[in-house]
């Protein structure tokens, strides 16, 4: 293991050891740790969506509807079923998740097709996965399964949009992003009593059907803590690098 | 207030802190409305002003954020407007008003975050008092009275305009109007450039975010203004819309020099100015929502122009500020076009403006007739991306009523023209028209005078002190006072002055004269006492229950901090605990003293029932008679109310109630009352007179019931309103003099009796009444006269089998009887 992100979330979400080691089966956590790692694709892909559109679309005064046109523009005319059909399985024999989100030829995409196909994936899973990993998918609170952008959520939007074009889908998607980011950014703004001025903490502004960039956004993928993790292992001498590699440490033994 | 003006919250915020809730209509006229935003800042702090809520907005453009607008159709009327010509609805007018005060804004800037807070626009806010009332706010009231004809609106919000319209006259009538050198211009009656001030111009300075193609209206208004010079400012990075090329070509036939101002500033003008400067160095401007277009200046709504709003004033100084500009080439200006920018639905297209709750189903209402069929989605509750098919809309007219389709206020409708291919038109929220109309605050629970009931008021002698001189204050009113009682005529909202002109006091519609009526009575009664003259104990309980749901909502978004310990979302804190405490530990649901408590009071000490006693007795022969209708019955529902939580020990005696409980009837007649409260104020005298009847003595003619005849023969006119289920309403928590509950159909005998004036009647009820165990009826019709002999039928109950006649002594023949 020489990543611990990288490494420890692949055998976690795709490895077969991680259902069929006697040990690591008879962990619960080891099943939610699949979900959460899966769905934190889906939330890689929607931070890297909506930086590619605020900044690549966003140019000065931009009317709104510029922005829907823009990701639409990125993705080749067809259906939403065609570009679902045309995406990598998810699932292997058995329901054994397929690394999909891994696949080789999504990542030579650009940002638009590479996060909505992981998108899709997403809302794949939230039908393929089942028990502790639905449960770490999809998280502890119920009434968070189907909240907008969620892959349960975006699963129900796929199949309403399925024989529509998914530019059209991908200009709808925009909208939503748009008004959730003003909806988010008005949640925490407050005015000032005296001054009616108010302080708004959001990149882009939306001004009657213009949006106007503030700053950059940045993407990127939400850090899932497993290099802090082995970090702190390996100061508790749980384990050790050598070599640039991560290896069991001198107490090593306490993890058996 | 701040300095420059950044919109019109600070004054709402100002209108607020006089904590006399005395705003009765807010309205925001715009052309798009962030309502998100909108919930967030504005409606919050409106409502807690007292105001009830209207919105309007272009119906062409609206699209709304349905998870952001939770209270659309249920805390305020979201109304969409069209123009006939296809123009756009574009003004930007917002105003709270009220009996005693008014704050009128026009400006440039939208309902949303941009036009309210982070653009430069420019506003015109004029504050308006009893005692001071700029020229511009009755300008505005006319011109809210042209909207109508001017564009079609959703009917909702036509009526919010006229409400608006009518506080605003009331409000100029009742008080000084003072020029203050500005000037109200609009598009509804003519083009606004024909509006502008005469006289020559030397410098022309110009500003708006939007031009028209060809240059139109900065080419007409260098032709009718002729100066010398022009000055236009532009925005950097294309951020003005413009056709720099036209302009030129537009320039080069008038014999004008031009200087270009490029403004490179973050903050996005979106203000718009005309700016005059005459030889003399004086100089007039045009600001408000007008852009240099042709569609706002240059045409009237009739025309096809926008609906616009401006204002010309006087400025002592240039308000035409682009400090850090630099002068730039009229060729170094980007060309803009905002082609596809907006989602706006054709000129030509029927627009979806309005979906009502009605007595049936849902009311749809359309920007004109239909002449094909369109299906209506619905999309209900937190299901925000499920949409339902609910119904088909047939062709033929412009509003249909969906029978049947019952959906709650809030839910979301979109229509869809054509076949299933086509794409939905913009979001309309149902309104239920019994919450947007509700008075804001009618549910706060705020605690004090303006929060107690019926049972608050007989429990806490403090309290009802406090009430009773509230009340006293109705009673007296100084001259130029909005509260004074209308003595003239029925149904006189609050703010009609008498020493008016009656023709300038316009009240378009009964229900605005009667929604101004409950306001008044609500601001003075307080709502749960209001409700308890209206509807009882029943409407008591029914307000509590509305104070479960009378939050506003919020979105519903979760938010994951990724820098919080273990992604905790954030803390809700409209939540309610497990404990049925709010997130704060506060009560969820407010308490307040119902039927039941009533016989706590019996334990009340003596001195407190004494205490009560004198307040209610004191303020039913001193002052009630000067009450108006509202403020009269509350007190007999107060006298009630203490009667049956034994304030009194007798119904007997100098001291007895029946003497206080009939003077109180008798002060109820008075010729002001309203016909919306004509059966709940008879119900209520139905009620007194039933308990008065019940109680006064069997025999002989004593005080009591010389009483109990004189006042219910002042107010005998007022029973054939009387309504069986509000008696029942009102009669819940009361007993007879037996200990039983009140029988509705025992009260309405009484009053039938009363209203036949029959002496016969009254004498079988008389006998009856010494004779518990008797029955009487007439032997026949004929009644004899001179002396009066009846001779009557009277069957003893407890032996049917016997009956005897007899001579009917001490009632007197009365002039007229025969």
């Amino acid at each position: 293991m020489e990543h611990a992100s990288d490494d420890v979330s692949r055998f976690l979400a795709y490895g077969s050891a991680a259902t069929e080691d006697a040990v690591l089966a008879g962990i619960p956590a080891v099943a939610h740790w699949r979900g959460l790692i899966l769905r934190n694709h889906s939330v890689w892909a929607w931070r890297e969506l909506w930086a590619w559109l605020v900044n690549e679309g966003i140019n000065g005064l931009t009317a709104r509807a510029k922005l829907g046109d823009k990701f639409a523009d990125a993705l080749e005319p067809q259906s939403v079923r065609a570009f679902s059909d045309q995406l990598p399985a998810t699932t292997g024999p058995g329901g054994h998740p397929l690394p999909a989100e891994l696949d080789p030829g999504l990542w030579q995409e650009d940002w638009p097709v590479w996060s909505l196909g992981i998108l899709l994936f997403g809302a794949r899973r939230s039908s393929e996965l089942t028990g502790a990993q639905l449960d770490g998918f999809h998280g502890h609170d119920r009434e968070d399964v189907r909240e907008e952008l969620s892959p349960a959520w975006l699963a129900g939007r796929v199949e309403e949009w399925r024989d529509r074009p998914i530019r059209d889908f991908a200009r709808w998607l925009a909208e939503v992003m748009l008004n959730r980011s003003q909806r988010l950014a008005w949640r925490k703004a407050r005015p000032d009593r005296k001054t009616g001025e108010v302080k708004i903490p959001t990149r882009v502004h939306l001004r009657d059907g213009f949006a106007i960039r503030d700053s950059d956004e940045t993407g990127g993928a939400t850090s899932l803590r497993l290099d802090q993790l082995a970090g702190v292992l390996a100061g508790a001498g749980l384990l050790a690098v050598e070599d640039g590699r991560w290896t069991v440490g001198p107490r090593g033994d306490l993890l058996a | 207030m701040p300095d420059p003006i950044a919109s019109p919250l600070p004054f709402i915020f100002a209108e607020d802190k006089h904590a006399d809730r005395q705003a009765r209509e807010a309205l925001f006229c715009t052309f798009n409305a962030d309502l998100g935003y909108f919930e967030r800042t504005v409606l919050g702090v409106t409502q807690s002003a007292g105001a009830r809520v209207t919105v309007i907005g272009d119906g062409r453009i609206s699209d709304p954020d349905h998870r952001a607008a939770r209270n659309a159709g249920t805390r305020y009327v979201h109304g969409l407007a069209v123009t006939k010509a296809g123009a756009a609805f574009h003004p930007k007018v917002t105003v709270i008003t009220g009996p005693e005060r008014a704050v009128v804004a026009v400006g440039s800037g939208n309902l949303s975050p941009g036009g309210w807070h982070l653009n430069q626009e420019t506003w015109t806010i004029a504050t308006a008092s009893r005692e001071r009332c700029p020229a511009i706010v009755p300008q505005v009231a006319g011109w809210l009275r042209t909207l109508p004809d001017a564009s079609v609106i959703a009917p909702q919000a036509a009526k919010g305009i006229g409400r608006t319209a009518t506080l605003l006259e009331k409000l100029a009538a009742t008080t000084m109007v003072v020029e203050t050198g500005h000037r109200i211009v609009h598009t509804s009656t003519a083009p606004i450039v024909d509006q502008l001030p005469d006289g020559d111009v030397s410098h022309l300075l110009l500003y708006a975010p939007f031009h028209d193609e060809k240059g139109a209206a900065v080419r007409r208004l260098i032709e009718r203004l002729r100066p010398g010079r022009v000055t236009l400012a532009v925005q950097s990075d294309g951020r003005t819309v413009i056709q720099p090329e036209a302009l030129r070509l537009v320039l080069a036939n008038l014999d004008v020099q031009l200087d270009v101002l490029e403004d490179a500033g973050k903050r996005y003008r979106h203000g718009k100015l005309v700016e005059a400067v005459r030889p003399d160095g004086s100089r007039w401007t045009l600001t408000g929502s007008p852009n240099l277009s042709a569609r706002a200046l240059l045409l009237s709504a009739s025309e096809g122009g926008n609906i616009e709003v401006g204002v010309v004033a006087e400025p002592a100084d240039s308000i035409f500020a682009f400090p850090g500009s630099k002068a730039v080439e009229l060729s170094e200006v980007p060309a803009v076009r905002i082609a596809g920018a907006a989602a706006g639905r054709a000129a030509g297209d029927t627009v979806l403006l309005a979906a009502v709750r009605v007595e049936d189903g849902l009311e749809v209402v359309f920007s004109k007739v239909l002449t094909a069929e369109v299906r209506v989605l619905a999309s209900v509750h937190d299901e925000f991306d499920s949409w339902t098919e609910v119904g088909v809309v047939p062709p033929g007219a412009a509003s249909h009523v969906m029978a049947g389709v019952n959906l709650p206020g809030g839910s979301r409708i979109r229509s869809v023209h054509g076949g299933a291919g086509n794409a939905p038109g913009g979001i309309v929220f149902v309104t239920d028209p019994r919450l947007v109309m509700a008075f804001p605050g009618e549910s706060a629970s705020r605690g004090g005078v303006t929060a107690a009931g019926p049972a608050d008021l007989i429990s806490d002698p403090g309290l009802l002190e406090k009430f009773l001189a509230a009340l006293g204050q109705l009673a007296s009113p100084p001259s130029n006072s909005p509260v004074r009682r209308n003595a003239t005529g029925p149904a006189g909202p609050r703010g009609e002055d008498s020493a008016a002109p009656a023709s300038t006091l316009r009240l378009d519609t009964a229900e605005e004269d009667w929604l101004a009526y409950p306001d008044d009575a609500k601001a003075s009664l307080g709502p749960a006492m209001f409700r308890f003259i209206m509807a009882g104990f029943p409407g008591l309980r029914a307000l509590a229950a509305e104070e479960d749901d009378g939050r506003l909502l919020t979105p519903t978004d979760k938010v994951v901090e990724e820098h919080s310990l273990g992604l905790e979302t954030d803390d809700d804190a409209g939540a309610v605990n497990d404990d049925g405490t709010g997130g704060n530990g506060s009560p969820a649901v407010s308490e307040r003293p119902n039927e039941a408590d009533l016989e706590l009071f019996r334990g009340q000490t003596e001195a407190g029932r004494q205490r009560i006693r004198r307040l209610l007795t004191s303020a039913v022969t001193a002052a009630m008679r000067e009450y108006p209708a509202a403020q009269r019955l509350a007190l007999l529902t107060a006298v009630l109310i203490a009667v049956q939580a034994g304030i009194w020990d007798s119904p007997l005696g100098e001291r007895g109630w029946i003497g206080v409980l009939s003077t109180a009837l008798e002060n109820l007649d008075q010729d002001d009352i309203p016909d919306q409260l004509s059966a709940p104020l008879a119900s209520w005298a139905a009620l007194a007179a039933y308990l008065m009847h019940d109680h006064r003595p069997a025999t002989g003619r004593p005080a009591e019931v010389l009483s109990y005849e004189k006042a219910t023969r002042a107010v005998s006119y007022l029973f054939p309103a009387a309504d069986h289920q509000l008696i029942a309403d009102y009669a819940e928590p009361f007993t007879n003099k037996n200990g039983y509950p009140v029988d509705p159909d025992a009260v309405l005998h009484v009053i039938e009796v009363i209203v036949q004036d029959d002496p016969l009647t009254q004498a079988i009820d008389a006998l009856e009444a010494r004779q518990p165990d008797w029955r009487a009826h007439k032997h026949n019709d004929v009644v004899e006269h001179p002396g009066f002999h009846a001779h009557l039928v009277l069957c003893d109950a407890a032996s049917p089998g016997g009956s005897a006649v007899m001579r009917l002594p001490g009632l007197e023949p009365r002039p007229g009887f025969v």
